[in-house]
């Protein structure tokens, strides 16, 4: 035993005792930082004395040689970590719905006195008042004044859903920025680490700044972390690998003609599109491409239905100032062309027929047994859809089928018993809205009873990739209407030749001789019967269950979105909770380990001074 | 948990706070807007229910002005009706009074001037002008004068007199829809309402043989009947008499001509719906005319207007025709009135129709709004209840929360 071994114990046992005290101090000063772990000081007994080998002194063994710091290790439970950052995905999904759906309840404006439906109930009213008064001007000119409420009350309500998808698609940019960056950091952090680890030391509070890092990205995109391998951290997200170890791979935007000119979020080096699912990145692509899109598509059908049902008529009607053959509604962007012929790939030739309705030219009656069978083909979100009639069926049964298939076309009977078919928004975007995309009929149902097809079977199916597809239509009095290219509900208007004259406003059908009696209203009561009868505005039968049907969906969601915060941030709660009660910084604890550890300190600084006199009795008191 | 951190106190109470903060908050709005939909996710079902019921006690209440506007205008006509069978009442009592015999041709000539007078009484009635600027009797055409007077010489009067009264109407009705999809005819179309006889159309063209060549109509009585190509003219007879119209069709059993009869006192108007040719090729009516003036000159036409009947009444007293007075211009007059009285009937009846409506509109108003109350409202007494709970709460919590820190360790360390 060496003569300075007591001392060289005593300085080991100071030094410890002042590391441990140190940590106690990071520890409390952190004690609010966010993302903290407390440290503990690992202590253990220095290697003693001798070891069996040739160099051993010959005394009893083996001799301590006191404390040494082994290392510095933060508390934390790394399985709980990964339950957080899933939850936390979680949370960051709902908590972006909830705050977007509310802003999309917000626009419907309902229960209260100044929504599109108040508007459409007032224009009716101003119909009804036309069929009491079918000579006067200024009926008709509430007629237009409240039209022109209606078509503001519309825009309105278009503008805002547009001016939600468009915030969302700023956050989705931003979102995407902020990912790239917190990817970044994290791959700075890794190297870091490694090199810290390198040196044997533990790198705490990086690795906590990691942690935190992870879970905010976790907030944002669904993620797996990956720590087998220590020298690597590895982030999954999507099946691809995001960052590993110092090298990290960023998204970027890609616009598309597509969605209507948004840019998805596409792998930066491989362009492909990637896909989220959870966290806020994931929340706001499915609101935009999705939910608001879906919003706008209800306003759309409900804009493209009405509108044609009351031109429809309209047309039919003659003013009070003998005018005949005038849409009441105009909408900007409708296909110029008669036939609906489209250029869809931009190549300069017509290669697509967009027809919005095809109406029958013989009258049937709902009640009738149409004595007939087959299959009708129909247009679906995927693939064609078929709809089977059989001879015993009335012709309301077979309407009632078309509408329940599932298919993208709906049916009814008009107010002449003519059959009508509409196209309805299209689930994929990829297929344009409001536009009949496939009929055939194999048995005589569509081609002779009803007179919408010239003839049966597929080689006189109507198909809406050829240009002039409107010769499929059978000859005599079948009517159609073109679709709309753009949004009908941003950009319909009240026709000009009718706010330029107002008495243009038909209330009554002429004779045959073209006059129209003054005091014939039959005109208005059509056209306000619109209002509550079977039209079939897209899937839903008259323009109230659309109304109570859009407002209902949208709070379900909003209901959704609220309940399902609610539960994943008291979860949250749990498990951060149980993380704090894991990592977290108890004051008293803190206080009572600098207690501890300060006596130690002050009991080597003891035992030094004790062997300090030994050696001062040795060295100056022996005489030699 | 076994292990407290300091922080865990402090985030239980600041999250409970946020709660409590929250739910009494959106309490607060809810009492001061009255309604428990404050946004749709609130309660989604309700607020699709509310929507509905708001929008039908709209339509319920324009419902109830359409039935005033038109229980008013019936009052109206029934006004000018009242007056013109007064006027017919005394024109009775002057043909009856014309007809015992006991008056002389001198006296009778005598008493046409006051028939004359009573006559345009009679046209002013039926030509009169609503309180909304329209006439009452033209149908739909609500600007034209309904009954045109061809004035002319008639025998052993001295100043021309009116010889012929047209009606230059329409038979539209006016429908008005005065509760959900149930429309009301309004219109009382002096056609039908100043009508003495039932007007028999005879025709004397052999019609056995004839077919439809192509799909068209006609319209009788201003309603459409479509005919296919390939009907002769027992389905052409079958289709008139099935059609709604109030006319029925039959063969003439001697010249085997389609004729027509209407079923109760009106003018019969038929025509050809546009491109078509039945009548005019079963030569019934005249191309390029409007009915009621289109029937051809070969066809008979009987039964006149109450007009008709006044006009025949002057003349005979003009002739000192009593014979013919207590006859056939008695029975006609007495058809005539009969007709108005039937006419009144009709009104009354309708009126009393729109006054039930109304009175079922009220109390279906009424049940709807409670309805949708129920859905939408707030139930006062329960909000107030609630906020007054979590208020006690929130001060609980807050004065927990002020004595979280108050004893550490650092107290008892000197």
């Amino acid at each position: 035993m060496s003569t300075f071994s007591g001392i060289e114990m005593g300085k080991r046992s100071m030094f410890a005792h002042n590391q441990a005290i140190q940590t106690a101090g990071h520890n409390l000063s952190n004690s609010s930082t966010e993302g903290y772990s407390r440290q503990r000081v690992q202590m253990k007994a220095t290697d003693p004395l001798y070891r069996p080998d040739l160099s051993r002194a010959e005394t009893p063994g083996q001799i301590g040689q006191g404390v040494s710091v082994e290392s510095i290790q933060r508390v934390r439970d790394e399985l709980l970590d990964t339950r957080i950052l899933a939850q936390t995905n979680q949370e960051g999904y709902w908590e972006t719905r909830d705050s977007y759906v509310l802003m999309l309840e917000q626009v419907y404006n309902e229960p209260d006195e100044s929504s599109v439906r108040t508007r459409m109930d007032q224009f009716w009213d101003s119909w009804e008042e036309l069929s009491l008064y079918p000579e006067s001007a200024s009926a008709r000119q509430a007629v237009l004044s409240r039209g022109e409420t209606l078509t503001d009350a519309i825009h309105q309500q278009y503008r805002g859903l547009q001016g939600i998808r468009d915030i969302i698609n700023g956050d989705v940019e931003a979102v995407t920025a902020q990912v790239n960056d917190i990817a970044r950091q994290i791959a700075g952090l890794n190297q870091e680490i490694v090199k810290v680890k390198a040196m044997g030391d533990s790198p705490n509070d990086l690795m906590d700044r990691r942690d935190m890092l992870a879970e905010k990205l976790s907030s944002l995109i669904n993620i797996t972390v990956d720590q087998r391998d220590p020298d690597e951290y590895v982030i999954h997200t999507a099946g691809y690998e995001l960052v590993q170890g110092k090298s990290f791979r960023t998204f970027e935007l890609r616009s598309g003609i597509e969605n209507d000119g948004y840019p998805d979020v596409v792998w930066a080096d491989s362009g492909k599109q990637a896909f989220f699912e959870g966290g806020k990145l994931g929340a706001l692509v499915e609101l935009r491409d999705a939910d608001v899109r879906d919003e706008i598509g209800k306003l759309d059908t409900m804009t493209m239905n009405f509108v044609d049902l009351v031109n429809e008529i309209h047309r039919d009607g003659t003013g009070a100032n003998g005018r005949t053959g005038l849409d009441f509604f105009t909408e900007q962007s409708f296909i110029n062309n008669v036939a609906g012929n489209y250029d869809r790939d931009g190549d300069g030739e017509y290669d697509s027929s967009y027809i919005f309705r095809v109406t029958g030219g013989n009258r049937l009656s709902a009640r009738e047994q149409i004595g007939l069978e087959g299959t009708i083909r129909l247009s679906g979100s995927d693939g064609l859809v078929d709809v089977p009639y059989f001879s015993t069926d009335m012709v309301a049964d077979v309407v009632d089928r078309i509408n329940n298939s599932g298919a993208e076309v709906v049916a009814r009977l008009d107010r002449d018993g003519r059959l009508e078919l509409k196209g309805t928004t299209a689930r994929n975007p990829d297929n344009p809205d409001f536009v009949i995309r496939y009929l055939e009929d194999s048995g005589h149902f569509l081609a002779g009873y009803s007179g919408v097809l010239a003839g049966y079977g597929g080689e006189n199916a109507y198909t809406w990739e050829t240009a002039d597809a409107v010769g499929s239509f059978a000859e005599g009095d079948t009517r159609y209407a073109v679709s709309p290219i753009a949004h009908p509900s941003g950009w319909m208007e009240i026709n000009k030749a009718i706010k330029a004259d107002v008495r243009s406003i038909a209330a009554g059908f002429a004779a045959e001789d073209g006059t129209v009696n003054a005091g014939d209203n039959r005109a208005a009561l059509a056209i306000a019967s619109i209002r509550n009868t079977a039209v079939m505005v897209g899937n839903t039968r008259t323009l109230d269950d659309w109304f109570a049907d859009s407002v209902t969906s949208i709070g379900l969601k909003g209901e959704q979105a609220a309940r399902s915060l609610e539960t994943q941030v008291s979860i949250l709660k749990e498990l951060r909770g149980l993380r704090d009660s894991i990592s977290g910084v108890n004051i008293d604890e803190e206080l009572a380990d600098i207690i501890k550890f300060q006596h130690g300190y002050s009991a080597a600084a003891k035992f030094i001074s004790t062997v300090n006199d030994m050696l001062d009795t040795i060295i100056n008191g022996m005489g030699v | 948990m076994q292990r407290i951190s300091s922080n865990l106190q402090h985030d239980d109470t600041q999250f409970a706070l946020r709660r409590q903060e929250s739910r009494v908050q959106s309490l607060n709005n809810q009492i001061s807007n009255q309604s428990k939909i404050l946004n749709l996710r609130d309660d989604p079902l309700a607020a699709g229910h509310s929507v509905r019921y708001k929008s039908y006690v709209a339509r319920l209440e324009r419902y109830e002005t359409n039935a005033k506007t038109v229980s008013d205008r019936f009052n109206v006509t029934e006004g000018y009706m009242n007056q013109s069978l007064q006027v017919m009442q005394r024109i009775r009592e002057l043909a009856v009074a014309g007809a015992n015999g006991t008056y002389t041709a001198t006296d009778l000539k005598n008493m046409a001037p006051e028939i004359d007078e009573l006559l345009k009484e009679l046209v002013l009635s039926g030509n009169a002008i609503g309180p909304d600027g329209t006439r009452v009797f033209a149908g739909t055409k609500s600007f034209t004068e309904p009954f045109e007077t061809v004035l002319g010489d008639v025998d052993g009067a001295g100043n021309p007199m009116i010889r012929e009264v047209r009606y230059k109407g329409s038979v539209g009705g006016k429908d008005i829809e005065i509760d959900e999809q149930a429309y009301l005819s309004t219109g009382q179309n002096g056609s039908r309402t100043f009508w003495a006889e039932k007007q028999t159309l005879f025709s004397t063209v052999d019609a056995t043989s004839y077919m439809v060549k192509s799909d068209t109509a006609i319209n009788v009585d201003g309603i459409s009947v479509p005919l296919a190509a390939g009907d002769n003219v027992y389905a052409i007879i079958s289709k008139i008499n099935d059609s709604g119209a109030a006319v029925k069709a039959y063969l003439d059993p001697v010249t085997n001509g389609l004729n027509l009869e209407t079923t109760d006192a009106r003018q019969l108007w038929i025509s050809d719906a546009e491109g078509g040719d039945v009548f005019s090729s079963l030569g019934m009516v005249r191309e390029g005319q409007q009915p009621p003036y289109n029937i051809a000159p070969s066809v008979k036409l009987s039964g006149g207007s109450l007009f008709d009947s006044v006009i025949a009444l002057r003349d005979a007293m003009l002739e000192g025709d009593s014979e013919r007075i207590g006859s056939r211009v008695l029975g006609a007059i007495d058809g005539g009135i009969d007709n108005l009285a039937t006419r009144l009937a009709e009104i009354g009846s309708r009126y009393e129709r729109t006054q039930a409506t109304l009175a079922r509109l009220d109390a279906q108003i009424l049940n709807v709004s409670a309805a949708e109350s129920r859905e939408s409202d707030i139930d006062f007494t329960q909000a107030v209840t609630d906020l007054k709970m979590y208020e006690l709460t929130q001060q609980a919590t807050l004065s927990t929360a002020g004595r979280l820190y108050q004893n550490s360790l650092l107290n008892y360390m000197k």
